[in-house]
This record gives C-alpha cells, structure tokens and sequence, in this order.
C-alpha cells in the first residue's frame, strides 16, 4: 500500500504542485475549449442558469471533475457568456446555442 | 441505533432548510445591479427523480428514485455540498407482489475548500474517486445507460474522512489531475463506511479529449482487499461519440471490465426525433477470483457481485425531450457459466435546479 502510495500518488502531486508554482506564465485558457474539453466528457446538454448559479455549480464542479482554477473560471465565462470584447461575448451565446442543439 | 440516523438526516435537512435561507440574505446583501454576475455564488438545490421499470421474464421491479444535492457556497473559497439518496424497490414476482424496499443513504456530505488553483482539501464523507463510474456517472441523469456495469458494485462507495484533490496543466496541452483520500470506519446509519485509503490519478489530452486513468483502493479491517483499476475516456471530436471504459482488478474480488459507446444522432439530420436521440452500447465482463476467499466476506458497505463469470450485454437508446427532461430504454443480456438472464429497462429522468 505503502508502497504504491509513495511510487504514484506523491510524485503526482510533488508534478502538480511544482507546475502550479510557475501557473502564472501559463497560457489563458480559451472559454469556448475549456467548456467542449471538459463539459462535454460527461454532459450531453447543460441547460441555462443564472449567472450566480452557474458560480456555485462550477464551485461544484471543479471538485467533482478535478478542474484547474484557471479552466473553472474559463467554463464559468463561457457558461455567464462573459468575456472582453462584446464581439466575441455574442460569439460565445451563438455558440453555446449551437451546442446545446447539437447534443440535445 | 436510531440516533446516528436520525442525526445524519437533521444535517442534511439542516442544509436544506438553510439554503433558501441563505439564498434570501445573499439576494439583500448583493441587489441586482449592473454587474450582477459579478456577484458572489448563491446556494442551489439541484438533483433529479428517476422512475425506472425493469423487465424480465416472470418479474417486474419498479424503482422510483429521488436525489437532491444541496450547495452551499460559503464565499468563494469554501463550499458544502451534500447528495442524499433514497429509492424504492418493489418486485412482482411469482404472481404477487413483494414486499417493498427503501434504500437512502448519504452519498456525501463534505466541505471544499479551494486551497491553491490546483489544490482542493475536501473533508466529510465524499464519494470514493476509484476510475469514472462513482463520481461522474453515478447520477442516473448524467449516466447513458440507467443500469450499472458489474464493477460498480465493488466500488460505489463513500467515505468518512479526508481528501486532497486537483489538477494541473503539465503543458499547454497535457493536464495531470489527483486525487488520494483516508477513510475511517463507521458504523453510523446512512453514514456507513470502510476503512480505506487509496488514489486516482489521471492524465488528460484536453485538445483531443482522451483522459486515461489509474485508481488503486486498499480496504482494510475485515473483508480486508486492494483494488487497482485504469479508465479510459475519449470524446471522438469528428463524429458524437463518446467511448469510455473502465477496468479493474482485484485478488480477493475478481476482475471485471466494461466498455461503452454512445453515439449522438446528431449529424444524421435536423428532425428533432434525430437530433435528440443517443444510442448507447455497453460489454462488460467479470471473472470470479481465483483465490478462495469468498466475496460474500467482504466489507458491507459493498454490494454483490455474480457468483460466477458472467458476460453481460447492454444496448439503448436516450431521447431528451428538453434539456431536463429524457426518457431512456435498454435492453440487457446477461450471460453466465451457469445461468443466461435478460432484461428490458424503460424510465423517465427528470432534472432539477433551484432557484
């Protein structure tokens, strides 16, 4: 047990927490990637819910599916249809309009 | 014996309570304004009911099953969470009816506290992170098909105790995520739970959506076992279909694998009737330990398992006929040295989120 615990899991973590110290030069996680990358591995459709809402459940989410920060917080804008730029902000809405037909 | 029960139902009932509560206060604290979604989480009551009749030659099982979550943020570092589970099962069996079951059960009641972006400490009773299955699949709303594969009996539980959790990017294109957890014994009513200790971890492709992982699971005290298990899941971006497979070995408990498609009608036309039916198949195989510890010593937190190697088929379909809303039915051979069995599933599965 022992055994297996130092040989797997430590080495894991000690690589998670030693790339975690350098994830501020990491790239900005893309909404509309991390919401087909993620979501979409065991949700066929996500309905809509209130902005506020959506933070809780991605509270929830990033546990249960093991999410980075960084990806909760891009799914979450993707989700509130949040972003920059008013262009891409509707982009996102067609988009998430576009999905939530195709796997419905 | 009533006590320990009856004090896990008040916390779930508290929390229930609590949560248009708190719901209320935070809607005063934080009025709608411009920026409202740059409010603070607000608590949710989610779940799903499930009504699922089963089919075999000579019997009929019916299973109502009811499943509110209860999310109580606490800022945006803190979280609690809770997901009670109760079901009925009645059996028509030999011309009568027999007698009806309730099962409920606390399948977590923990708090997450988001300590680092890559680092969650979850203490309470969680769900036990071995393979796929028990975490992502076990709502009956989220799972392609309503029966469960042979291997979720030997891990489908929780457990009392402590958790540190997470996820990281390696590179740009490769995230490792983690999970390793202690559990104490406890003989609490609803609370049950072995002690056991054990990890998860995987590595995912993000851009091609292939995540491969690798549990392991010791359990110890009486029905004393290890468990080591890989999965792997791949969401095809070309075609909709989802592949996803799980396989898990055991000494003391034997080895089973299952494997599941499911494909989305989706790209066959625009009829409705098309675009919201999916088509699920799953094979899956359990073969008895070699050893002659028997499985029926075992912890009691664990299900039973065939006792004999068994080949089992599942094919089905789900409509969804609103995001919330979908009905499903499968058909199940189930083959054995000794016995062949067969089974037609059929239900309704309805979403909740509240408010």
């Amino acid at each position: 047990m022992k055994r297996v615990f130092y040989v797997g899991f430590l080495p894991l973590l000690s690589a998670c927490l030693a790339q975690a110290a350098d994830h501020k030069t990491h790239q900005a996680v893309d909404p509309d990637d991390a919401y087909k990358n993620n979501c979409m591995r065991c949700h066929a459709a996500l309905p809509e819910y209130s902005p506020r809402m959506n933070k809780t459940i991605m509270m929830h989410m990033r546990v249960a599916a093991n999410l980075p920060a960084d990806e909760a917080q891009a799914i979450l804008e993707y989700l509130n249809g949040e972003s920059s730029g008013s262009d891409l902000k509707s982009g996102i809405k067609q988009d998430k309009q576009a999905n939530q037909q195709q796997h419905q | 014996m009533s006590y320990p029960c009856r004090s896990s139902c008040t916390v779930f009932l508290f929390l229930v309570l609590l949560t248009p509560i708190a719901s209320t206060l935070h809607a005063q604290a934080l009025p709608d304004a411009p920026g409202a979604a740059e409010g603070s989480p607000i608590p949710v009551i989610t779940g799903f009911m499930s009504y699922q009749t089963n089919l075999s030659p000579g019997t009929v099982d019916l299973n109502p099953e009811f499943d509110p979550t209860v999310l109580l943020p606490i800022g945006s570092k803190l979280l609690i969470q809770s997901e009670f589970d109760m079901s009925l099962d009645v059996t028509h069996d030999s011309g009568r009816w027999g007698p009806a079951y309730v099962d409920k059960s606390i399948e977590y009641l923990q708090a997450d506290y988001f300590a680092h972006p890559n680092l969650t400490l979850v203490v309470g009773r969680y769900m036990i992170p071995f393979g796929i299955y028990r975490e992502r699949m076990h709502p009956l709303w989220i799972r392609d098909l309503q029966a469960e594969p042979i291997s979720f009996t030997l891990n489908a539980t929780s457990g009392n105790g402590a958790m540190l959790r997470g996820a990281a990017h390696l590179t740009p294109s490769v995230n490792v995520t983690y999970a390793g957890y202690y559990s104490a014994a406890s003989t609490l009513k609803l609370m049950e739970a072995d002690r056991q200790g054990g990890f998860r971890g995987s590595v995912l492709l993000p851009n091609r959506r292939i995540e491969v992982g690798v549990s392991y699971n010791r359990t110890m005290g009486s029905g004393a076992h290890s468990m080591l298990g890989a999965d792997f899941t791949w969401n095809l971006k070309r075609i909709p279909l989802d592949i996803r497979s799980e396989t898990l070995f055991s000494k003391e408990a034997g080895n089973t694998y299952w494997v599941e498609g499911a494909y989305r009608l989706s790209k066959l036309g625009t009829n409705p009737l098309l675009r919201n039916t999916q088509l699920v198949f799953r094979q899956e195989q359990y073969w008895m330990p070699s050893t002659s510890t028997s499985t029926s010593t075992m912890s009691g937190t664990m299900g039973s398992l065939p006792d004999t190697n068994t080949k089992r088929s599942t094919a089905g379909m789900t409509y969804y006929l609103n995001p919330n809303l979908r009905l499903n039915a499968a058909y199940q051979g189930n083959y054995a040295t000794s016995e062949n069995s067969h089974t037609w599933n059929m239900g309704l599965t309805y979403r909740f989120a509240i408010p």
